[in-house]
């Protein structure tokens, strides 16, 4: 990454010399990722980049959670490709990736995985493989995408099928985990998905990324009341929360509807600012 | 309906992980990253034939677009007026949720107030009306013609013994108008309770682009800067379109720096366009920028962006610490 980011740093430095010069048609976003403690915003819908250049000046925002795909990514998203993701890192944004893929067997979800804990395993790494092949084609994610977050949405997980979860989370965690590797999050309830079980995987996920809409941003408290993530658990920087449900907010004449995030933890393609409301 | 995922190919998944292990290497991207920087470095040459520096910053006012008014109708949506599209369904906050995209085919605005009382599903069991809205849903949303808006129903997914989805394929929806719209080829599991509105959101209005429009920018900048000095840093636009885009009267645009809500400075300024009135397909063109920075500016990492006062504009940004 570091040569990487030499190289494009030279261009850019020489390509001063020349008024006027080709541009370069490149859409690629650098893989990587680095640890930050900063505020985010996520939405069902990936906002269009005007939306979220409106969303920069002036706001506490410097991350959107991005959904990329998956079989139950709810929303379309018209807005989303390479071109998009450049555009919108060149703003300054950094991006905390999300795949909606198959829910627990014991769900309501039109697409489940298997209760059998192979199966379900297997499935697990098939969808990081899918995840994957996304980021690093169709959004042209570079070096393989190394060390970029990619985070599992987990929307409910009730426990009377974790030992088939905690298979498929191990099978997603693996596949991310091959070289080039991933750091492979989850995101979920801290309640309803029953983060905290989600120790009983192997390897365990690299971080979590808790709902519970208490309102306070700080990540240091992801235990739900009692029935969340254990204050013990994911303490290294392996933490995002998201502390509000779903409302409008409007910044320079541009409404959206958002949840609000606070990362303590790797957020891509490189850190960000400390934000001491997220600790 | 309520389908396992199927069961990937183990051989298929050995593929994959060996596809995976194989490609992307840091090797392979810091290559193509340099051949392609070459490549831009030789071509930057031809075009130009010589070095030149970047358009010297001018202080000369500018002004940003007018603010888009926001849509007010007149009127309520009817049935007739709207284009309803089945979108995806999927996971949302712990609901099981089904898209409708609802496009106002009108020539004038027209009005829809969440959460659509009265939509009902249908299924086996008889027809269920939604139960309401949750947070956000509930708001009367006010259509431009041709803007979208997006709804989305869900169910909880997940309740004690939940597996065995009764799914409902139809949705009645109920206008303010008194009429009704049948919409068929929805996925509503009703298993974990009765179906509620849980989004109602509009999309944005497509903008009336001009030639600008099409611009792309990137700003470079130093990593620093002091309380009290002037920050120097540079703004490339780039033609990444097929047809030469002519600036006409030079484009206002606005740049930003501050850290966080309201704290920070902001200024609109004239584009110095005049040296380069045109870019063709493919051309770029450097701008130097320059910025007071207050003295009383808050320490540490800042926002810094810049962008161009058109429809659409082209912006760019990066974080700057201020010191």
């Amino acid at each position: 990454m570091k040569r990487s980011s030499a190289l494009v740093t030279a261009v850019a430095t020489l390509s001063l010399f020349f008024g006027l010069a080709s541009a370069s048609p490149a859409y690629a976003l650098p893989g990587g990722s680095g640890i930050s403690e900063s505020k985010g915003f996520d939405s069902c819908q990936d906002p269009t980049a005007s939306q979220m250049q409106a969303f920069w000046n002036g706001t506490p925002y410097w991350w959107l959670g991005t959904y990329i795909g998956g079989v139950l990514m709810l929303c379309s998203q018209p807005n989303l490709s390479a071109s998009w993701l450049n555009t919108v890192n060149g703003q300054g944004w950094g991006f905390e990736f999300i795949w909606v893929g198959p829910q627990p067997p014991c769900t309501g979800y039109r697409v489940r995985f298997s209760n059998d804990p192979t199966t379900a395993y297997n499935q697990g790494k098939q969808e990081a493989a899918n995840a994957w092949n996304m980021l690093t084609g169709t959004l042209g994610v570079t070096n393989g995408a190394l060390d970029t977050a990619l985070v599992y949405d987990l929307e409910s997980a009730p426990s009377s099928c974790q030992t088939a979860t905690n298979k498929f989370i191990s099978g997603w965690d693996y596949q991310l985990h091959l070289t080039p590797a991933q750091k492979a999050g989850v995101y979920g309830s801290v309640c309803g998905a029953n983060l905290n079980a989600l120790t009983g995987a192997s390897p365990v996920p690299d971080f979590v990324w808790g709902a519970w809409y208490n309102g306070n941003p700080s990540t240091s408290n992801l235990d739900g009341g009692g029935c969340g993530v254990a204050n013990g658990n994911w303490v290294n920087h392996q933490r995002l929360k998201q502390y509000t449900n779903t409302h409008n907010e409007t910044w320079n004449g541009v409404t959206l509807s958002v949840d609000n995030d606070c990362a303590n933890g790797p957020v891509d393609p490189t850190s960000q600012p400390i934000d001491s409301a997220c600790p | 309906m309520g389908a396992m995922h199927s069961r990937p190919d183990s051989d298929q998944v050995g593929v994959m992980n060996e596809m995976k292990r194989k490609s992307g290497g840091r090797r392979a991207a810091i290559l193509a990253i340099g051949a392609a920087a070459l490549t831009a470095l030789v071509a930057a040459f031809v075009v130009t034939g010589s070095a030149a520096a970047p358009i010297s910053w001018v202080d000369q006012a500018g002004a940003p677009l007018p603010a888009v008014a926001p849509i007010q109708a007149q009127r309520l949506c009817r049935a007739a007026d709207l284009q309803i599209r089945v979108g995806r369904d999927g996971a949302f906050h712990g609901w099981a949720a089904q898209e409708l995209v609802l496009t106002n085919t009108a020539g004038d605005a027209c009005a829809l107030a969440g959460p659509l009382a009265g939509a009902a599903v249908l299924d086996a069991g008889g027809e269920r009306a939604l139960a309401g809205s949750a947070g956000a849903a509930a708001h009367r949303l006010d259509l431009a013609p041709g803007q979208t808006a997006r709804m989305l129903v869900g169910t909880p997914g997940a309740c004690a013994g939940a597996g065995n989805p009764v799914v409902a394929s139809s949705l009645r929806l109920a206008f303010d108008t008194g009429e009704t719209a049948a919409v068929s080829g929805v996925w509503l599991n009703v298993e974990c309770g009765a179906p509620r509105t849980v989004l109602f959101s509009a999309d944005a209005i497509p903008a009336a682009a001009v030639p600008a429009s099409g611009l792309r920018a990137t700003l470079t900048a130093p990593s620093s800067v002091g309380r009290g000095r002037t920050l120097s840093y540079v703004v490339t636009l780039a033609n990444p379109t097929a047809n030469t885009i002519t600036f006409g009267s030079c484009p206002s645009y606005t740049e930003w720096l501050g850290s966080g809500p309201s704290v920070g400075i902001s200024r609109t300024l004239r584009l110095n366009c005049g040296a380069a009135p045109r870019l063709g397909p493919g051309q770029s063109v450097a701008f130097e920028m320059r910025l007071s920075v207050p003295q009383n500016s808050t320490l540490g990492p800042a926002k810094l962006s810049w962008h161009l006062e058109v429809p659409d504009g082209a912006g760019a940004g990066t974080t700057i610490g201020v010191s």
